[in-house]
């Protein structure tokens, strides 16, 4: 069933079109809602509400866009309203401080090579100090493998400004990265 | 031999960022989703009968009325007194409608399909 087909039952009440929908639909708006807000409580009640006016205006959708783009600018709006009004835009949508070691203090194994999942874990904990909107285009980009254009169109972003926000986070992590664990350079070498 | 670290240092962070997150989505997500539109389905299409019920029971007053004022009063003034001597009646004729409608169509509903989820 194509998303034209899949918007056309729902409309006419199709609760099993709805379903397909959602499961189509759930990881984009889960991991785009819990880098966003990084409280997995908050991230579920707002994926529901998400769905919610997903099903509560799809009437509206127009089609000028794709189905995922639509239901991923309803997330990333849903999540904005919400960071507002919890009050705590002041803390999240400009940068916080990065913790020295994210908890971790090595990420090597034995024999010199490099233990991908710590290095995740510091990448990960890295992600979640960054600014929202730099987490929401860096999720996007690498996590949904959406295009600069399709990231445009779901955070009403200029597409100058999107590349230039996936550059900076890059930046940002690398630094980190590079600052937590200053002698990965000899692992990487030792492991080659 | 710094572009080899820098090229490898960003694999490894794309290859982090493309983790999807430890955390997932509760398996039963998508049934509750389904259930809480059905419910709000539901309601709507109850609401909508309601009205629907209520215009047709209106509609039929007007008719009734007007039939009533044709064959028995026929006198705009007759008319008004007996709305003034009756208005007591008529509001709570109309009440005790409207709660008997919205009773069968909301309360008695609600509380049917609360037994049956709990069944």
């Amino acid at each position: 069933m194509d998303d034209d087909e899949l918007i056309a039952q729902i409309r006419r009440g199709n609760a099993n079109a709805y379903r397909i929908l959602v499961d189509n639909h759930k990881n984009l708006v889960w991991h785009m809602v819990l880098r966003m807000v990084s409280q997995q409580e908050d991230a579920e009640d707002l994926c529901q509400d998400v769905f919610l006016n997903v099903f509560r205006n799809i009437r509206n959708f127009r089609g000028d866009s794709k189905l995922s783009s639509w239901i991923g600018s309803i997330a990333y709006h849903v999540c904005i309203d919400f960071l507002r009004k919890k009050g705590r835009e002041k803390s999240l949508l400009t940068q916080n401080p990065i913790p020295d070691t994210c908890g971790i203090t090595s990420i090597y194994v034995a024999g010199g090579k490099i233990d991908r999942d710590r290095l995740k874990t510091v990448v990960h904990a890295i992600i979640e100090q960054l600014p929202v909107q730099y987490r929401t285009v860096i999720t996007l980009c690498h996590l949904e493998n959406c295009s600069y254009k399709e990231i445009a169109g779901i955070t009403g972003m200029p597409e100058g400004t999107v590349k230039s926000y996936i550059s900076r986070a890059k930046d940002k992590i690398r630094e980190q990265v590079l600052k937590q664990i200053p002698d990965i350079q000899l692992v990487l070498f030792e492991a080659e | 031999m710094e572009k080899d670290f820098n090229a490898e240092l960003d694999d490894l962070i794309d290859e982090a960022l493309r983790q999807p997150p430890d955390i997932a989505l509760p398996r039963d997500f998508t049934d509750r989703m389904v259930a809480v539109v059905i419910q709000q389905q539901t309601w709507k299409e109850s609401l909508t009968d309601f009205l629907y019920k209520c215009l047709i029971a209106i509609g039929a007053l007007t008719v009734f009325g007007v039939v009533f004022y044709f064959v028995t009063i026929k006198s705009t003034d007759l008319l008004i007194a007996y709305l003034r001597q009756n208005w007591k009646f008529i509001v709570t004729m109309i009440i005790i409608g409207l709660f008997v409608l919205f009773t069968d169509q909301f309360i008695l509903k609600y509380l049917f399909r609360n037994s049956k989820s709990i069944a």
